[in-house]
């Protein structure tokens, strides 16, 4: 399972490495459609660390990174934004931008 | 050799599914991106009969269950290509059936204009009931004239400052109780006889243009213009009408043999989760009688 991490605690964790971050709402469908595609890599992909969030309670990741839909998928390199993915995707077209 | 492949995992392939693997037929469902189709939008559906409330999502989960218990194979693959002879052709493999079932559904109708596409989930929204929590007091616009369009702007008038209603034509098709409560709303403003042209803005939206001309500022372009099918892949092979859905005279023939339809993605009077569901069985076990004989 993909950790949970509160809205304070993304600055810290996107610091190093390769890091994905799900944007959710637990009442969002689409969310829900994702989140077992984004468990299936956390454990595929060791070099990858996956996290989620819960936007309801997360008003400065929402502002900072603009986020005006979900899911969002936003994909970190050293603390940098690489990669922002928005709306709900297949697993293979998830591979092809986790690669 | 599979008796029937269901093209699409939404309500008419998963309904397919359910009648043809109770029929104990080897069937295999592919679908491209995630079961459920645009149901799992659906906030809440409280006109499915004998289901007072449930969410899309849940729904969705219920059917998928359903067919999963039942042993039917679920591959998550996108089809490229089907021929006369029903062989299928995914980004992975090749497969043959005896009996192909198309219900590939529909997804919301573009606009089509400049930064539409660039802009998506930067400002640009299909569904209300899903981004509207992120405009909280700013402004937003909707376009379409429409139910979809009609309750997008009822429902977003209680969260955002203001809603433009954008509509091409003079008056709404939707329904007058809709109508009428938009007028009752003071946030709400009216504009008619206009088009959306273009979308402003690089990083997130910034502005509409309307009609060439008029600029307006907005936070949010939500989009409700009806749906339309994805057929585009079938239409060497199978027939389609002007607007791209598959023609089905008698509601499951395609025009070949051995290939049928089913849900959104044919031409139909009214698109529903009942309707779909609906076509779901009837191509199922019109597609099993057929091969039987």
């Amino acid at each position: 399972m993909v950790k949970e991490i509160k809205d304070t605690e993304y600055e810290t964790v996107i610091k190093e490495g390769k890091v994905v971050i799900d944007c959710y709402a637990p009442w969002c469908g689409p969310c829900k459609m994702i989140s077992p595609i984004i468990d299936k890599f956390s454990e595929e992909i060791s070099t990858t660390k996956f996290y989620k969030i819960n936007v309801d309670e997360a008003e400065k990741i929402t502002k900072d990174f603009n986020i005006m839909s979900i899911p969002t998928l936003l994909i970190f390199e050293n603390g940098e934004l690489k990669d922002k993915v928005v709306g709900l995707r297949s697993k293979s077209e998830l591979e092809e931008i986790f690669k | 050799m599979y008796d029937i492949i269901i093209v699409g995992a939404g309500p008419a392939g998963l309904t397919a599914a359910l009648y043809a693997g109770r029929a104990n037929k080897k069937i295999l469902v592919l679908e491209a991106k995630a079961y459920g189709g645009q149901i799992v939008s659906a906030h809440e559906v409280s006109n499915y009969p004998g289901i007072q409330s449930i969410s899309g999502i849940d729904y969705a989960t219920n059917l998928y269950n359903q067919v999963i218990d039942l042993g039917v194979e679920v591959k998550f693959e996108t089809v490229l290509s089907i021929t006369d002879d029903r062989e299928v052709t995914t980004n992975k493999e090749k497969y043959q059936a005896k009996a192909i079932i198309l219900a590939t559904g529909a997804e919301n109708r573009k606009l089509r204009i400049e930064n539409e596409e660039e802009l998506v989930g930067k400002g640009v929204s299909y569904c209300a009931t899903c981004d509207g929590n992120f405009y909280k007091g700013k402004d937003v616009a909707v376009v379409g004239g429409g139910n979809s369009a009609l309750e997008d702007a009822l429902y977003l008038s209680d969260i955002v400052s203001k809603v433009y209603l954008i509509h091409r034509r003079d008056e709404f098709r939707g329904e007058a109780k809709l109508i009428s409560d938009i007028k009752k709303k003071e946030n709400i403003e009216l504009i008619l006889n206009s088009n959306v042209t273009k979308i402003n803005g690089t990083d997130k939206v910034e502005s509409i243009t309307v009609n060439n001309e008029k600029e307006i500022k907005v936070d949010g372009l939500f989009i409700a213009v009806g749906q339309e099918p994805k057929n585009i892949i079938f239409k060497d092979v199978i027939d389609v009408d002007d607007k791209g859905y598959i023609i089905a005279t008698d509601e499951v023939h395609t025009n070949k043999k051995g290939i049928y339809v089913a849900g959104d993605a044919r031409e139909k009077l009214l698109r529903q989760l009942t309707t779909a569901v609906s076509d779901g069985s009837i191509a199922a076990t019109v597609a099993i009688k057929e091969m039987e004989n």
